[in-house]
């Protein structure tokens, strides 16, 4: 069994999923609304609403003949702030670097 | 095939001093580590085969250790090493940010001299051994750079999150 931050990252990672929550990001949307802007097909479309419906970024509102699919609120934050953690490891170390090696020359010039 | 994470950085200072930052324990303990944590090299040996061991400690007083197992010690140009976050004893070992983060990266750090005493730095990461999970993890953090989503996600979800 797959951990919940998994089966997000694994559902992110890929193009067309992310266009699909960038489209629901506007609003509620049908899955042949949700299909139009791809060249793939209606099957392929429900595959990836799967994916990311198991991964809890986004869910389908049952009141509704047509049943579209929308956002789940707050479901992002915790990638994207795993994402922004691992990325930021690199960043902070080289402004300390930057700064030490701006006051040792600094120390020498005196 | 899984995407290489690329940072550079340029540095106002001659080459040999950025090396010496990099490869002198008690200099690399200045800057080294997450924001907010105070590092301490434990263990050094600048030698192909040999490694780092370091401990870093933050305010509220968490620990998490870091290793490095070098591969290629060229000075001043090329440093290459084994990756990883580490325990006690200085055995790799997983995250402690959690996530299916590879075990071991692949680190390699390019110093090339630029105009003006100053030095450009890049470094790599690929993941070692890593299962399809890891990569994935790996890739979709690399996208989320490159592609810049990841900052607008977080937006996005502030933004719902307001609205609910």
């Amino acid at each position: 069994m797959e951990d919940a931050l998994s089966l997000k990252l694994n559902a992110l990672a890929d193009p067309t999923r992310r266009a699909i929550l960038a489209r629901l990001a506007l609003g509620e949307a049908t899955v042949a609304e949700l299909g139009r802007p791809f060249a793939i097909s209606q099957p392929a479309i429900s595959r990836h609403l799967k994916v990311l419906e198991a991964a809890g970024l986004i869910e389908t509102a049952q009141a509704a003949q047509a049943r579209p699919r929308r956002l789940k609120a707050g479901a992002l934050k915790e990638p994207a702030d795993w994402i922004a953690g691992i990325a930021s490891l690199w960043s902070d170390s080289f402004d300390r670097l930057d700064a030490m090696l701006a006051e040792d020359i600094e120390r020498e010039g005196e | 095939m899984v995407p290489e994470f690329r940072i550079t950085r340029r540095f106002a200072a001659p080459r040999d001093r950025v090396w010496d930052a990099w490869t002198r324990p008690e200099q690399l303990a200045r800057w080294f580590g997450p924001k907010g944590v105070t590092t301490t090299v434990l263990s050094f040996d600048l030698r192909p085969g040999g490694g780092l061991h370091a401990r870093m400690e933050s305010a509220d007083g968490g620990a998490m250790w870091a290793r490095f197992v070098y591969r290629e010690v060229a000075a001043p140009e090329t440093l290459v090493w084994e990756h990883g976050f580490a325990d006690e004893a200085g055995a790799f070992t997983a995250s402690p940010f959690g996530g299916p983060w590879p075990l071991r990266l692949l680190t390699t750090v390019r110093f090339d001299e630029e105009e003006g005493d100053a030095t450009r730095l890049t470094l790599t990461w690929v993941p070692l051994e890593a299962t399809p999970e890891e990569e994935t993890a790996f890739a979709a953090m690399m996208e989320s750079m490159t592609g810049g989503w990841s900052g607008s996600f977080e937006q996005l979800d502030a933004f719902l999150a307001d609205d609910a």
